[in-house]
């Protein structure tokens, strides 16, 4: 008859050394020159060294949410990064729906960035600042503003939106959409990035 | 009541060990002449401590009564991370417990403080579990909550633990506030560490940048500001502890009572902190310094994770040490015992299939509920039901260096979370360790001595080892889906 044992062990180990530390006030910049002088001046971060690059991004998919309840979009952008602290795009697009359709001009923080998985996979991210012209079936045309997110992982998107937009005679449209759609994001080096070199 | 008789007979139970340990270690020299302290400090970007001490927590048990034994000595503060809080009967216990602490400390100091960071995807969900806290006064920030897209959406989870009182003693776990971690009826086998020493200092520092990068985080102006100029000087609060302005809030902090001063060092056991944060460094530092520790592993490796979609370099370490005759063993949960199943499980396949080609020793937990409840109507109940998963995640090298830690080593944790976990130097723990392991192993011919003389009784399989004749199922159960899961593995 066996008779294992699991071990869980609870583990209580004491020992006496000198005093780590000592003084009742910790000073937070000799705190921080301390642990620089341990580990490096970059212990702790990264600056990412990306490579300069240009994205574009193509998308179609569908909307949901007021002015139309539910439409669908389609979209291009190039986006450019210095690959590290700059990354910008733009593009052009356009909604159908069943109360309005409008034309869509976009400029935000971002664009097509390398995706850290498995294979070697792209990846998209944005806040933006979207203009609608809007052709309202009833009110006639609309000017309107919204701010909003992208978040793509390979050729999925989501994104998510808030705006307001006002006609010539004074007709207000709101625009809140979760939006999802499939794209094909492509970047095109512009350097050789050093660490394939 | 005649359970309970067998129960005590039974051999499955919590066993504790005693132990002293002498000076700091430092003889575990790479050829290159680079000392394990070293190369942690290099490559984990981790510094050590001597004072520590530090108690292993692996039984769900006294991983509760730690985690409660802890809060109720709180005197000026308690700070929890954690990345979800469910509303369960542990998760409610530990709320009511922190309620009632806040209500009976604040009578006495006004400034006493229970702070709690979450991850934004579970504060959604458990909204009611921290609007109770905050009622009561506690701070509860989600980590991610509104980042006004300075982030992608699929970036940056909180999936650190920590529990950290008055500066002085903290537990750094795998757990989140769930009865999966704390039933003993029905528990995932976890692991965790209380400390005391100079540890702590680093935990609690950590805690509080995060805490306070949260805070900018939140302000909707960021919406405005590019992601380069908000990481750049997010990562210079993290290094400097202040923001480029020279402004810190950190500041208030900087007390006895956050960082009290230790006159007598509670420990003499070597630990280091590991944090990863993906705001501040794209790659975790944690997992380099898991692949290089196994890349310099001179007998045995053993590393459990309950999704063993490994970093590739990770895979490539353990192939090539098992190839040079380190004996390594992986410790995952198979089909029956998955934490999550359908894509968590296959993305797993293509490591654990490289893996068992080379001879690695891939041990998959198989117990459920449904086995469980087979043993609880054998009349041969344990005191301690075996666990039904495997969430823990831990490496072993050799016969000296341990490694606890949040991160599941896999590219979410790698590239897309925050992770904590401490390396520990020490002999003693390493044993600890490697007996749990051989434990759970030794489960698989377990045969308990059953009071009622039912001997015939065997424990049903509860892991078992996977071989080459398991690769062929699982190539099948794979298919042609081994691109999109590797395309997608940032959700898994």
């Amino acid at each position: 008859m066996v008779r294992a044992r699991i071990a869980f062990l609870a583990l209580l180990l004491l020992a006496a050394t000198t005093a780590a530390r000592a003084g009742d006030e910790i000073d937070l910049d000799a705190w921080h020159e301390q642990l620089a002088l341990e580990l490096g001046e970059d212990h702790s971060v990264d600056d990412e060294e990306g490579v300069l690059a240009l994205g574009l991004y193509p998308a179609a998919g569908g909307a949901l949410g007021p002015p139309n309840w539910a439409s669908a979009q389609a979209s291009a952008y190039i986006s450019f990064t210095n690959g590290r602290r700059f990354s910008i795009y733009g593009g052009y697009g356009y909604e159908w729906g069943p109360r309005a359709d409008a034309q869509i001009v976009t400029l935000g923080w971002g664009g097509v960035k390398p995706l850290y998985v498995a294979s070697k996979g792209l990846g998209f991210h944005g806040k933006f600042l979207r203009y609608r012209r809007w052709d309202d079936e009833d009110h006639g045309i609309h000017h309107g503003i919204s701010l909003g997110t992208e978040s793509g992982v390979g050729y999925l998107v989501l994104g998510f939106e808030l705006g307001a937009a006002r006609s010539s005679r004074n007709h207000w449209m709101f625009t809140a959409q979760v939006a999802l759609k499939v794209a094909l994001p492509v970047q095109i080096p512009l350097r050789r990035n050093p660490e394939t070199e | 009541m005649r359970r309970r008789g067998l129960r005590s007979r039974f051999a499955i139970g919590a066993l504790a060990l005693a132990g002293a340990v002498g000076g700091v270690p430092n003889h575990v020299i790479a050829e290159d002449g680079e000392s394990i302290e070293e190369l942690v400090v290099r490559v984990g970007r981790a510094r050590w401590t001597h004072d520590n001490r530090v108690e292993l927590l692996t039984d769900p048990r006294r991983a509760w009564d730690a985690r409660v034994k802890l809060v109720e000595k709180a005197q000026h503060h308690i700070h929890i991370s954690t990345f979800s809080w469910h509303n369960d009967e542990y998760g409610m216990a530990y709320r009511r417990l922190l309620n009632e602490i806040m209500d009976r400390r604040r009578r006495q100091d006004v400034d006493f403080r229970v702070r709690v960071l979450a991850d934004a995807s579970g504060l959604g969900q458990f909204t009611g579990a921290f609007s109770a806290l905050e009622r009561e006064g506690a701070k509860v920030r989600g980590f991610n909550r509104s980042t006004y897209g300075l982030s992608a959406i699929y970036d940056g989870r909180m999936h650190d633990k920590m529990i950290i009182v008055d500066g002085r003693e903290a537990i750094m776990s795998g757990r989140n506030f769930s009865d999966l971690y704390f039933d003993p009826e029905h528990w995932w086998l976890d692991l965790g560490v209380r400390l005391e020493g100079g540890a702590v200092e680093d935990m609690q520092m950590n805690f509080l940048k995060a805490w306070e990068l949260t805070s900018v985080n939140r302000s909707p102006l960021s919406f405005f500001a590019p992601q380069g100029k908000l990481l750049s000087d997010l990562r210079l609060f993290w290094r400097t502890g202040r923001y480029p302005s020279g402004r810190s809030p950190l500041e208030p902090y900087m007390t006895p009572e956050f960082f009290p001063p230790r006159e007598t060092a509670p420990g003499a056991m070597a630990v280091a902190v590991l944090y990863d944060n993906c705001l501040l460094r794209r790659r975790a530092a944690s997992t380099d310094l898991i692949v290089a520790l196994v890349d310099r592993a001179a007998t045995r490796v053993d590393l459990m994770t309950p999704f063993p979609n490994l970093v590739n370099e990770l895979t490539d370490a353990l192939v090539a040490a098992s190839e040079r005759g380190v004996k390594v063993r992986l410790f995952v949960n198979d089909h029956e015992a998955a934490i999550r199943g359908g894509p968590f499980i296959l993305a797993g396949y293509p490591t654990l299939i490289r893996l068992i080609e080379v001879g690695v020793e891939v041990w998959a937990w198989r117990a459920n509920p449904k086995v469980l409840q087979q043993i609880k109507d054998s009349d041969c109940g344990p005191t301690l039901l075996p666990p039904v998963a495997l969430h823990g995640k831990l490496l072993r090298v050799d016969e000296e260096v341990s490694v606890i830690h949040s991160s599941n080593f896999n590219y979410r944790s790698t590239y897309y979370n925050t992770e904590a976990g401490v390396v520990i130097l020490d002999r003693g723990v390493n044993r600890a360790l490697r007996e749990l392991l051989d434990g759970l192993i030794a489960l698989r011919d377990f045969e308990p001595d059953c009071a009622n003389g039912d001997n015939g009784f065997r424990l049903p399989a509860v892991l078992g080892l996977l071989g080459p004749e398991d690769i062929p199922r699982m190539r099948e159960e794979l298919g042609n889906k081994q691109k999109f899961l590797d395309s997608m593995s940032v959700a898994w």
